[in-house]
């Protein structure tokens, strides 16, 4: 009888020791410590922050266990100046990541995200950091004679492939454009090409003319701003943070303006990543702008 | 943390219900009835295959189909993704799902064949029937009785596990409710309407099954 | 051939995590579903009306549902208000594989302490047992010796569940197999994962036979150590799923 105890006595032991080992190795992301202590706060007194990326070349991805791109370039000096050393990177699909941000699991999102007027009212985006263009990307030799989104709407037979929420799958919805393949992640996006599940993909002009410059199966359109209804769609990409986090936004805007402000600073950061000065946002290019639609 | 966030936002969550209706119409249901089918089929074809065809043979059919049927579906749905890129993604989860679950069915049918009296094929032999009849007029219709409520149990289970269509780029509920939280920023009303048609679906139904499978236990 | 076993050499470390990751997830998941289905499969027997349906709702609730539905409510919603409870995402994987199959298990242990026959029950009032004796001395043992099978057969299917884990930032083996897969090529990465993912199914299964060989030797009703070893079978309910 005493056997029989003893077993069960260790086997809750065994299930409460896995839980706690559990929560211990996942860490303490909860409200822990002071309740009244903001985002930033807590950031700076741990010395670290956590931010997600979507595996987006060459903006922010992880290679070879170590986060690098242009935002996280960024990140890392905006942060250190914050004097948050240690920066975390958890790599997501592109849809978990304003869900995450949401739910705590992150307090950055990394990736460029086009600033767009639906998703100012769910979330605070920073100053914008980085312009961009949008292209096709294709298989080599662009057998279907493709130029840009216009071209693949007009052709009518094309199956584009597009990244599930980003900025491009609703270009795509506005061109009327219904044969359409969703990806999670700009990689997935070139394998579907790869393998002929499509014979475009639509992301923006950065990202896949870095990807694919050493593809011999992948070549790029001539990039292009995307016109709906006679606007001209400015992409800006920008950080993301829980709406809550305001004493964090303002502060990363304070040392984001030192970089966008100085040219040769922004250049030393990003153009190891393919971007030029072209990329860099214009001075009076705000996010109250973007929010409100006003594109021109 | 979120002063400025609502717990719960009703034009979110009836937003979102066309686009998952639609995705639980076009993906969820239709992969769930076809793969189902497949299933049903190609589990007897494997089960009788294993009680008639010559040992070896036989031994190699059990070897696979336990392989199949104890590794997870959804390495076996991202391998066949990557693997046969000519193949639609959505002919793709069908083809997988109905393949998986065959294995499963067929470690049914065989428990049901087990399951047919003994005193059954001694009579088949005493009236001299081949054994192609003794198969198809008499052994199976008994066997498939008590397999009707285990096929249903696995219909249900393959509905709830669609969502894994989604590494397919297949836009199933779940991940309809994914996009719609990558779009609008509001994943809280989609995931849960997400769950709540589970639910509507799939509780009414097992009872069904359940009902079903005490009226099947009182007839046999 | 060459070049993927040594990519693979320079995966092993991360792999071997991932492995380790899918085992902890594995074991622990199926500790806590064990104790949530012993503890609903009884409560859903109770007199009270109050303790029967609250057994009852949670075990159709998870059956319900599907468990990356689940999942992603414990990941992305819970710490969300009014829950505003965040949880290590192991932590959430462990939960969510726990209740989900434990959900499973208590209708199957529900059904195997309906299955031990009438007469034992009979015997206990002759014998004027209490009602906890009558559970844990005689009753349970029995029902414990039915419901191995079918347990063993969740354990399988709770095994190829955490495949899918990955989806909520869990770096599982899957997750690893995915990072592979382009370091080398789809074939040698995910047979390699099918392969591992076999092997773990069948020492799980061997494991839960012998238990169960076990068990009847206990109540004196022995099996042979050979067919111990076979592959799990399914009966004619196809009960568990």
């Amino acid at each position: 009888m005493s056997k029989r105890k003893t077993r069960i006595a260790l086997a809750t032991l065994g299930v409460l020791s896995l839980a706690l080992a559990g929560c211990a190795s996942g860490g303490n992301d909860g409200g822990d410590g002071d309740a009244s202590q903001n985002t930033l706060e807590k950031a700076q007194e741990s010395g670290s922050i956590t931010l997600a990326v979507a595996s987006e070349r060459p903006y922010s991805w992880v290679e070879g266990g170590e986060p690098t791109g242009a935002t996280i370039a960024m990140h890392k000096q905006i942060f250190k100046n914050l004097g948050i050393d240690d920066i975390k990177v958890e790599e997501v699909d592109w849809n978990s990541l304003i869900p995450g941000l949401t739910a705590g699991r992150w307090d950055v999102v990394s990736a460029g995200m086009s600033i767009l007027p639906d998703r100012c009212e769910q979330a605070a985006f920073s100053d914008p950091e980085i312009m961009y263009t949008t292209t096709l990307a294709v298989p080599k030799g662009n057998p279907q004679g493709l130029t840009d989104l216009d071209s693949v709407a007009k052709k009518g037979d094309v199956t584009l492939a597009v990244q599930s929420g980003a900025i491009e799958e609703g270009y795509a919805k506005d061109l009327g454009i219904s044969d359409v393949v969703k990806v999670d992640s700009a990689t997935a996006g070139l394998e579907a090409v790869q393998a002929g599940r499509a014979d475009a993909f639509a992301l923006t002009a950065v990202s896949l003319n870095w990807m694919t410059k050493d593809s011999d199966a992948l070549e790029t359109t001539e990039a292009f701003v995307q016109v709906i209804d006679g606007v001209e769609q400015i992409g800006a990409g920008a950080t993301v943070f829980r709406p809550g986090d305001k004493e964090l936004l303002e502060a990363y805007n304070e040392e984001l303006a030192k970089i966008t402000g100085d040219e040769q600073n922004y250049l030393d950061l990003v153009e190891p990543f393919g971007f030029t000065a072209e990329n860099l946002p214009p001075a009076d290019l705000t996010t109250e702008q973007l929010c409100s639609g006003d594109l021109g | 943390m979120n002063d400025d966030q609502v717990i719960w936002n009703w034009d979110h969550a009836l937003a979102v219900l066309p686009d998952m209706l639609w995705a639980f119409l076009t993906v969820t249901l239709y992969v769930t009835l076809l793969g189902s089918l497949i299933a049903a089929v190609l589990g007897l074809i494997i089960a009788l295959a294993r009680k008639t065809a010559p040992r070896p043979i036989a031994g190699v059919l059990t070897f696979v189909m336990n392989f199949i049927r104890m590794t997870p579906l959804v390495v076996q749905l991202l391998f066949a993704y990557y693997a046969l890129t000519a193949v639609p993604p959505l002919t793709l989860g069908i083809l997988i799902f109905g393949i998986h679950y065959a294995t499963y069915m067929a470690e049914v049918y065989r428990a049901g064949i087990d399951a047919v009296p003994r005193g059954q094929w001694e009579a088949t032999t005493a009236l001299s029937m081949s054994r192609g009849r003794t198969w198809t007029a008499v052994i199976v219709p008994q066997a498939l009785r008590s397999t009707l409520p285990a096929l249903g149990n696995y219909v249900i289970s393959m509905f709830k596990e669609t969502p894994f269509l989604a590494v397919l780029t297949v836009t199933d509920m779940v991940r309809a409710a994914q996009e719609y939280g990558g779009t609008n920023f509001r994943f809280m009303e989609a995931i849960t309407m997400a769950g709540i048609l589970f639910l509507i679906a799939s509780y009414p139904t097992s009872l069904l099954i359940g009902r079903l499978e005490k009226r099947l236990v009182y007839t046999t | 051939m060459t070049d993927n076993i040594e990519a693979l050499q320079r995966a092993l470390p991360h792999v071997l995590d991932g492995l380790l990751i899918t085992l902890q997830l594995t074991v622990a998941g199926a500790l806590l579903a064990f104790v949530v289905a012993i503890g609903l499969g009884l409560l859903v027997r109770f007199e009270n009306i109050l303790l029967r349906g609250f057994a009852r709702t949670v075990i159709e609730v998870f059956r319900g549902t599907s468990l990356l539905v689940q999942l992603f409510f414990l990941f992305f919603v819970l710490p969300l208000p009014p829950f505003n409870i965040e949880l290590p995402p192991l932590v959430v994987g462990i939960l969510g594989l726990g209740l989900n199959y434990g959900a499973y298990g208590a209708e199957v242990v529900r059904g195997s302490i309906n299955s031990v026959s009438r007469g034992q029950w009979e015997a206990t009032t002759a014998l004027s047992l209490t009602r906890t004796q009558r559970m844990w001395r005689v009753i349970f043992p029995q029902a414990w010796a039915l419901m191995i099978p079918s347990l063993t057969n969740l354990l399988i299917q709770l095994l190829k569940g955490t495949a899918v884990v990955y989806l909520v930032t869990i770096v599982d083996l899957t997750a690893e197999l995915n990072k592979l897969r382009i370091d080398t090529d789809v074939f040698f990465a995910y047979s390699l994962g099918l392969v591992i993912y076999f092997v773990i199914a069948y020492i799980l299964t061997i494991a839960m036979n012998a238990l169960e060989a076990r068990a009847k030797h206990r109540l004196g009703q022995g099996t042979r150590l050979r067919e111990a070893v076979a592959a799990p079978t399914v009966d004619t309910e196809g009960d568990v799923s």
